[in-house]
């Protein structure tokens, strides 16, 4: 049994967005709802900048809070480790939302808890997620974290470094950011802003 | 240190910038449900040990405890985004979701209260169930009544333990959230079912006599000072845990949030009854006051309490 996982080599993404696009063409979500989301992440003093983008989506936790908390097993973890949502049985109690350190789940507007599912349709098809095929740059890798000539295996293999976000939740998190500066420091505190919003006032 | 810019581009409007997940319906819910838990504990108590002392707190518990619990499982319902799905959650057992666990134990503390209440029909309401119900049902409701009254000191344990059990869980819901640190205390829980028996008295002093309502001071003097001591070191915890904690810290005692529990919780909720019972159980009863003052500000100091601690813990984060 495969035991999937995703790397993103944050040293490639320039932010164009389109894995963003892809997902939301690929599983047809309603306006406003995003199961993948960017964090763009500046410092320095100008001129002397230094900037990263950081493509944030569900974790596909090995100890996933969300299943553990789901009160009518909606919420699962494959045997592939895939986290998916059983939208016939959720209730849509939320408390998967609140559970998930990440913030990377939503109600959507049909009323059940989603989120990233690595596009299961795509795989259970042999294909990658919607995500990674598009990638440009080729930042993106999806595969069997045990399999040894797999992608995700030989880019993490490749990388300078690899980290998961926030691992003292000892969620164990299977979505592997590589080459990445800003991980886990001081910006993850920073209270984000809503590009969307800028411009409206008081940002 | 240089300045850093964080942007956010395809955020979730219930996430970002603030969760919205859980809010005062789920406070009021968390609240009624220690309400009602802190009745079952009194009622069961005084039932197994000095029942002829406290006959109208008994009929209180009996007749306002499950109408108080549907009440609080209708605001949970309200919350719920696809409530056609409810059934759900008693088609299975998910032995590591608290919220599978609560569903259980109100399913059949609703059941226990909901035999209370029809032992006391008969004698309540004796016409009312003659004109509205047919003479089959209410013969029933009449012998269910009096199997009731003949098991009432087995049924009082049973009670006993489903108070505890849904006093525990509403606290529990939250303290068992992780990715919350205002609410991932050891604290939390104790701190409910306290609150609950503290809310659960006050409820029940709201229409007890007065003769009763003394003999029941010293309990509620007791649970308000150790909700004190609990709410003191819930926040101590918090002050002395990792950064996360600290920050959740910080947002449970400043700004509105502070506030409300600061004046709502401990001061108006705890210390002003406290006070004011301290004097009625001194036999220096403060006149000025209104006797159902106390009670009222412990049951507002209750609803103040879940709504702050449901409230920061949707604010804080890992």
């Amino acid at each position: 049994m495969p035991r999937y996982a995703m790397s993103i080599d944050v040293s490639r993404c320039i932010g164009c967005q389109a894995c963003m696009v892809a997902c939301k063409t690929e599983n047809e979500l309603p306006p406003g709802a995003f199961r993948l989301r960017m964090r763009s992440i500046v410092t320095g003093t100008f001129p002397n900048l230094k900037g990263e983008f950081r493509m944030e989506q569900c974790y596909h936790c090995a100890n996933a809070p969300c299943v553990n908390v789901c009160p009518t097993g909606a919420t699962y973890k494959r045997a592939d480790g895939i986290v998916v949502v059983d939208a016939e049985k959720c209730i849509g109690c939320k408390a998967c939302v609140t559970a998930c350190p990440y913030g990377m789940r939503y109600i959507h507007p049909e009323g059940y808890a989603d989120k990233c599912t690595f596009c299961e349709h795509r795989v259970a098809a042999g294909r990658v997620p919607a995500c990674v095929e598009t990638c440009p740059t080729h930042a993106r890798a999806f595969g069997d974290l045990d399999g040894a000539t797999s992608p995700v295996r030989q880019a993490i293999a490749d990388a300078d470094s690899h980290q998961v976000v926030k691992p003292e939740t000892g969620a164990q998190p299977k979505l592997f950011h590589l080459n990445a500066r800003f991980v886990n420091t001081e910006t993850d505190e920073q209270k984000p802003v809503i590009v969307s919003e800028l411009g409206k006032g008081g940002h | 240190m240089s300045p850093i810019e964080v942007e956010l581009t395809g955020a979730n409007g219930d996430i970002f910038p603030t969760l919205t997940t859980w809010g005062w319906e789920i406070a009021l819910y968390l609240f009624l449900g220690g309400l009602v838990a802190g009745l079952m504990m009194l009622s069961s108590v005084v039932r197994l040990t000095r029942s002829e002392r406290f006959p109208t707190l008994l009929k209180v518990a009996d007749l306002a405890g499950a109408p108080l619990l549907a009440l609080g499982l209708f605001m949970l319902l309200f919350d719920l985004t696809q409530l056609g799905h409810v059934w759900r959650l008693y088609v299975t057992f998910q032995i590591s979701s608290p919220m599978s666990w609560g569903a259980w134990i109100l399913l059949i503390a609703m059941g226990v209260l909901a035999l209370w209440f029809v032992a006391r029909l008969p004698a309540q309401a004796p016409r009312l169930g003659k004109r509205t119900l047919p003479a089959g049902p209410w013969r029933l409701i009449s012998r269910l009544g009096g199997w009731v009254r003949a098991h009432a000191r087995g049924l009082a344990v049973v009670t006993l333990l489903l108070g505890v059990g849904v006093g525990f869980y509403t606290g529990l819901l939250l303290s068992t959230i992780p990715a919350r640190p205002a609410w991932n205390s050891a604290a939390l829980a104790p701190l409910f079912l306290i609150s609950g028996l503290a809310t659960g008295g006050a409820f029940a002093c709201l229409f007890i006599p007065h003769d009763e309502h003394l003999r029941l001071v010293p309990v509620s003097i007791a649970a308000c000072l150790i909700e004190f001591a609990l709410l003191a070191v819930f926040v101590l915890t918090l002050a002395d845990g990792n950064a996360a904690a600290q920050r959740a810290g910080v947002i449970l005692t400043t700004g509105t949030i502070g506030v409300a529990l600061l004046l709502g919780t401990l001061t108006l909720g705890l210390l002003v009854p406290a006070t004011v019972e301290t004097f009625d159980a001194l036999r220096r009863p403060l006149r000025f006051i209104p006797a159902r003052l106390p009670p009222l500000l412990k049951l507002a100091g209750g609803v103040v309490l879940r709504l702050a601690i449901v409230y920061a813990g949707i604010q804080s984060f890992v």
